[in-house]
């Protein structure tokens, strides 16, 4: 049984799913030093796009069997403070992050933050969309 | 180091603006260290997270607001294979970034 089913199970007739994740294309790495924004590259994460993609077309399909009515969809942006290249580093260690970043993407971060008291800004488009639970939980 | 990533709320007011959860019983899949859970759980009537990652469990559990420890509850478990009972929450929330 996929985790979706187990999910539709588990919820109350007429229940929601919340599903937040980000957009299946590359975040934008800047530096921003009072008012002054450079754009230092694109961080890319193709591994986890085909993730977003599979989970998305797994989600059309349950909503094209009747188990859940898409209701509501939007785009956002988060935005990521760190005040140096390390900084972000030691957190991705913290958080077990599984991407990878691109070497001269982090020299090129590094070289922007240098002689400034700016912060580095990674931002991440991401969609959030409401699914309401249609019929009762398949035993 | 959590408050590096969305300082500026953005994610739970887009949150809010699809769902209210005051009252309602919310199962969190991927709840990782509780970065989301501790911005809504005060509305909620009780949340679960499942996160399959021990360590981050263990550290969402010790960070536990004591006013929270009543509603709130962190469980160490694949979604997958996870045993829970049929129609026991309102909501259930997926919340994933790609940098945690």
């Amino acid at each position: 049984m996929h985790v979706l089913h187990r999910v539709h199970r588990w919820l109350r007739p007429g229940g929601l799913v919340l599903d937040i994740h980000p957009e299946p294309e590359d975040a934008r790495v800047e530096v921003r030093d009072r008012n002054r924004v450079t754009f230092v590259g694109p961080y890319a994460r193709p591994a986890i796009y085909d993730n977003i993609h599979r989970a998305r077309d797994t989600l059309a399909g349950l909503v094209g069997e009747g188990l859940f009515a898409r209701e509501r969809s939007t785009v956002f942006e988060v935005l990521y403070h760190f005040h140096s290249v390390d900084a972000w580093l030691a957190y991705r260690v913290e958080r077990g992050t599984s991407t990878e970043v691109d070497a001269a993407l982090l020299a090129r971060a590094r070289r922007e933050l240098a002689d400034t008291s700016g912060e580095l800004l990674i931002r991440e488009q991401m969609r959030a969309t409401r699914y309401r639970q249609r019929h009762p939980a398949p035993h | 180091m959590i408050d590096a990533l969305d300082p500026e709320g953005t994610e739970i007011r887009v949150l809010n603006s699809l769902c209210r959860l005051r009252a309602r019983d919310v199962l969190e899949i991927g709840a990782g260290n509780g970065r989301l859970t501790w911005r809504y759980a005060e509305r909620a009537a009780f949340v679960l997270g499942l996160e399959p990652d021990d360590g981050r469990v263990g550290r969402a559990i010790a960070a536990t607001p004591n006013a929270l420890r009543a509603r709130v509850e962190f469980l160490h478990a694949d979604v997958a294979a996870v045993d829970l009972p049929p129609a026991r929450f309102g909501v259930v929330l997926f919340s994933c970034l790609s940098d945690e």
